[in-house]
């Protein structure tokens, strides 16, 4: 069977080279059946890489450990569950899976494009496709072969896979960041497909944006529940820490919100089409920079995969693509220029020019701030730490910048809005915001007990950043309120519709613009959650049974220490009672663990427990215990708001179902309806599942 | 008993040998039994500082402020934390270096000398911001320079977009070709616009 699944990777290799070669040659000689012919190829290996993904899934399935990525990742205790999706547990098979998706993401692009759709920018696209999978397949069948076998005696057991990537946000959070991730490369794949035809007109990104908003969307997911994934499984009590291996992921992220904003002055002006493309092709390099420093061991990293000599693959693949990209927007250079100009500085596309640069200034940011202690050991041969204390110093106001633009941009005309409209506008945002400023500094003061809002240094402090950050919330949910509010009245007055129907009538019929200021919305949740970092509450206690202790408005009790062994792993849990201050209303049992595992190397995990309210988490972490005298030491966290975070996402993927929403009176509903339906299947699914998303956050 | 000078050498030498020999025998010992992995004494501080890591000493609530001011200058070394500072970090190593932090304080240790002395022993990776000086410098000057640079080019953008001649020409025929009417200021016909420009998607 490993021999198989090596074959069919061999076989994928060589069908690249035909897809490429077949949609080229295709191209110059006009011969249809040769594209035809390569979107095949595109196909088919989408078909051999899935047979190749299911081979490896079924070797940790059935526990063959003469493979040895299979030997290193899995044993015979693990539950079937995980067994399943170990593929993605280390380097070489997180490749493969890596592959497997824009093998998958391909061969839907070109179906989509089937027939006469795009049929000039096609050929290149499918070249781009083929480029970008022939790196992954060279790398897979050289030096990351994950069927790779033992010479010798196999192995009876495995090794097992790292107990904290035995969590079920396993199933979840690498298939979404890796569809995010990967989904980027097409929109980049569209790119140079029109740089190299010529066909430089809004044709190309008018094909992409529902690819792009997905990708962002499926990002976004994949970052929210890492975060998630961080929070529940490390114990730390934060779900975010500047790690080189979150920053991977952000990176791109940053970039493209940008390109999905910038796109939008595309359509609208015509003007930016230099500048999309430069920003495509930073995002797709900045997903590959992600993805080797997480791989190379460039960066040091607490849940970086091992370290292997394939940095410099990347870096030469990196260094040859950007190459190859900029060149061809050197080239195209005279097509691209704008023919017009900004009306005003005080328009919705200079918000957005600006909301570019802040968000590319960030990425910058990041990037540099993760690699810079590479940078200075190879200058010093010194080690050196840049922890979250210098991003938030730069990340904290560059958020809070892009929160407070997310307020003014909707406010804004396009091409120019003059001083009547812009006072009219803001007057009730910038209202609410000041009021909502100043209730979060009486919130600070009577509730948390913080009454420092500036530093020293006469920077805001902790809670004066979140004070500025809940006032900003503050505007920009009346921002979006105002906007729904507007278009519903004026809705309601033209077609005399009450407003309930006037406000479901506007939605559908805009769905792009209100689904994103739903999004908008949810980033501004987040916020609201991010704010909530500066009124933690910690404790640090020795707890005897049946001792108690107060954090916030809540009383736990120490009940007792049960021990437990379930053949994979010796678990230890603390018993513990939660009531409501003052009162005898116990609200629940929390059970913070140990898990002692066997495999691999006798790890420890900790496994926290928390009770959770819209106004934040009782966060239990169980430390060290004795079980004689029955006494454990135990961190108590009080996390306020947090969940607004999780919240925040359920809203930004609820808000992403209503932008992609498949339109009633479309072409495609009239001339396709099986691709129609299609799309309402899609967007159904990601309508319950933000719905799912919700429920889960709030409960 | 009178030793020869050749034979104080010697026993001089035997002394010194044997003395290195316990020490980094004893180091080991404490190095494996903490789990540090770098070959450093994990105590290295403490001892410098010439203070205990097992236990917190009497203290009062002052000394504790100072030391968490202080464990929030410098970051756990563990390895399987993302580098945490000492007083966030609930870890072993952390746990044992925010007892050393207290006792040092108590002893009388000023924040700079201690930080200094983590500094000498543990190098700069302990600091948990980096220090203005030396190559470091780029790491605190290129953001600057960076944003100086971004906005000077989104003032030359401006300036060269509005130095092309005007869109509105252009926009009024695409709008008079659409049926949709002239741009004003009137917010009702703001909002028309826009959504009918929505709807041409």
């Amino acid at each position: 069977m490993p021999k198989l699944g090596y074959v069919l990777l061999l076989l994928t290799t060589l069908i690249c080279v035909y897809t490429a070669a077949a949609a080229v040659v295709g191209h110059h000689k006009g011969s249809n059946r040769l594209v035809e012919s390569a979107k095949q190829g595109v196909y088919a290996v989408f078909g051999l890489l899935t047979c190749a993904s299911l081979i490896l899934i079924y070797l940790f399935v059935v526990g063959d450990y003469s493979v040895k990525y299979v030997q290193h990742y899995s044993d015979r205790s693990m539950p079937l569950f995980y067994k399943a999706t170990a593929m993605w547990g280390g380097q070489d098979g997180s490749l493969l899976f890596w592959v497997w998706v824009m093998s998958i993401w391909a061969a839907i692009a070109v179906y989509q494009n089937r027939g006469d759709r795009n049929r000039a920018i096609m050929p290149y696209t499918i070249v781009t496709m083929m480029w970008v999978t022939l790196f992954f397949m060279s790398l897979l069948i050289t030096v990351t072969n994950p069927f790779e076998t033992y010479m010798g005696a196999a192995p009876t057991d495995g090794r097992g896979l790292n107990p904290l990537l035995q969590n079920a946000y396993m199933v979840t959070h690498p298939p979404s960041l890796y569809l995010g991730y990967i989904g980027w490369t097409i929109p980049f794949c569209f790119a140079i497909g029109a740089l190299a035809h010529g066909k430089l007109d809004y044709t190309w990104i008018d094909s992409m944006r529902r690819w792009c908003l997905v990708a962002w969307v499926c990002l976004s997911v994949g970052l929210t529940l890492g975060g998630l994934w961080a929070y529940e499984e490390l114990g730390w009590g934060g779900y975010w820490a500047w790690d080189p291996v979150e920053n991977a992921a952000f990176m791109p992220w940053l970039t493209g919100t940008a390109f999905i904003h910038s796109i939008q002055v595309q359509e609208r002006r015509g003007i930016f089409k230099i500048w999309n493309l430069l920003l495509i092709v930073i995002t797709f390099i900045l997903t590959l920079l992600g993805t080797m420093m997480t791989r190379s061991g460039i960066v040091e990293s607490v849940h970086a995969f091992a370290q292997s000599d394939i940095g410099d693959f990347f870096l030469s693949f990196l260094f040859v693509t950007l190459a190859i990209s900029v060149a061809l927007i050197f080239y195209r250079w005279k097509v691209l220029e704008a023919k017009q100009g900004l009306e005003s500085v005080v328009s919705r596309e200079f918000a957005f020019l600006i909301n570019n640069w802040v968000l590319l200034f960030a990425a910058f940011m990041v990037t540099f701030a993760t690699l810079f202690p590479s940078l200075f050991k190879a200058v010093t041969s010194k080690e050196i730490n840049v922890g979250p204390a210098f991003y938030n110093l730069w990340m904290i106001p560059v958020g809070l910048l892009l929160l407070c633009l997310t307020g003014i941009g909707p406010l804004l005309s396009w091409r120019k809005s003059t001083a009547r409209t812009v006072f009219n506008q803001f007057v009730t945002p910038a209202s609410v915001g000041i009021l909502t400023f100043g209730a979060a500094i009486l919130l600070s003061i009577h509730v948390y007990g913080s009454a420092t809002f500036i530093t020293p240094s006469y920077l805001p402090s902790g809670e004066g950043y979140a004070a500025i950050t809940l006032g900003l919330c503050g505007f920009v949910t009346a921002t979006i309120v105002q906007e729904f509010w507007r278009g519903t009245k004026i809705r309601a007055k033209r077609s005399n519709e009450a407003l309930f129907a006037a406000f479901i009538t506007l939605t559908s019929r805009a769905k792009r613009r209100y689904g994103g200021y739903i999004v908008h919305f949810g980033v501004m949740l987040m916020f609201v959650g991010f704010a909530g970092e500066a009124f933690k509450e910690e404790k640090q206690q020795i707890m005897a049974q049946g001792q108690k202790v107060k954090i916030n408005n809540y009383d736990i009790q120490f009940d007792r220490l049960v021990f437990e062994d379930d053949g994979q792993k010796n678990a230890v849990t603390a018993h513990l009672s939660l009531f409501r201050t003052g009162t005898n209303e116990k609200l629940g049992t929390l059970t913070p663990a140990k898990w002692f595992y066997r495999k691999p190397e006798e790890q420890v995990t900790t496994e926290v427990d928390k009770y959770i309210s819209i106004a934040g988490d009782v966060y239990l972490v169980l430390g060290a215990y004795d079980a004689k005298a029955n006494t454990a030491s135990l961190q108590l966290k009080f996390n306020p708001l947090v969940n607004f975070v999780w919240l925040g996402c359920a809203f930004l993927m609820f808000g992403f179902s209503v932008a992609v929403w498949p339109n009633k009176t479309s072409k495609v509903e009239k001339y396709a309806p099986k691709r129609q339906w299609m799309r309402l299947s899609a967007g159904w699914a990601s309508f319950l599942l933000s719905i799912l998303a919700l429920v889960l956050a709030v409960t | 008993m009178a030793f020869k000078k050749k034979e104080k050498r010697r026993l001089g030498l035997t002394i010194a040998v044997l003395a290195f020999l316990v020490t980094s025998a004893s180091l080991s010992v404490v190095d494996s039994a903490l789990g540090e992995e770098k070959g450093k004494a994990v105590d290295l501080a403490a001892r410098v500082l010439g203070v205990s890591m097992a236990t917190k000493h009497e203290h009062t609530a002052e000394h504790a402020a100072l030391a968490r001011e202080i464990g929030q200058e410098v970051v756990c070394l563990c390895g399987t934390c993302p580098k945490r500072t000492i007083s966030d970090c609930e870890c072993g190593w952390a746990k044992q270096h925010q007892n050393s932090l207290v006792n040092a304080v108590v002893a009388g240790n000023s924040k700079e000398k201690i930080i200094q002395i983590y500094r000498q022993v543990y190098g700069d990776q302990v600091l948990a911001m980096l220090p203005n000086e030396g190559f470091a410098i780029t790491a605190w000057a290129l953001p600057y320079a960076v944003a100086m640079v971004a906005f000077v080019v989104i003032l030359l953008l401006g300036v060269r977009f509005a130095a092309k001649p005007s869109t509105v020409t252009a926009l009024t025929e695409q709008a008079e070709d659409s049926n949709l009417p002239p741009v004003t200021d009137d917010d009702e016909a703001r909002e028309q616009l826009e959504r009918e420009l929505e709807d041409l998607d």
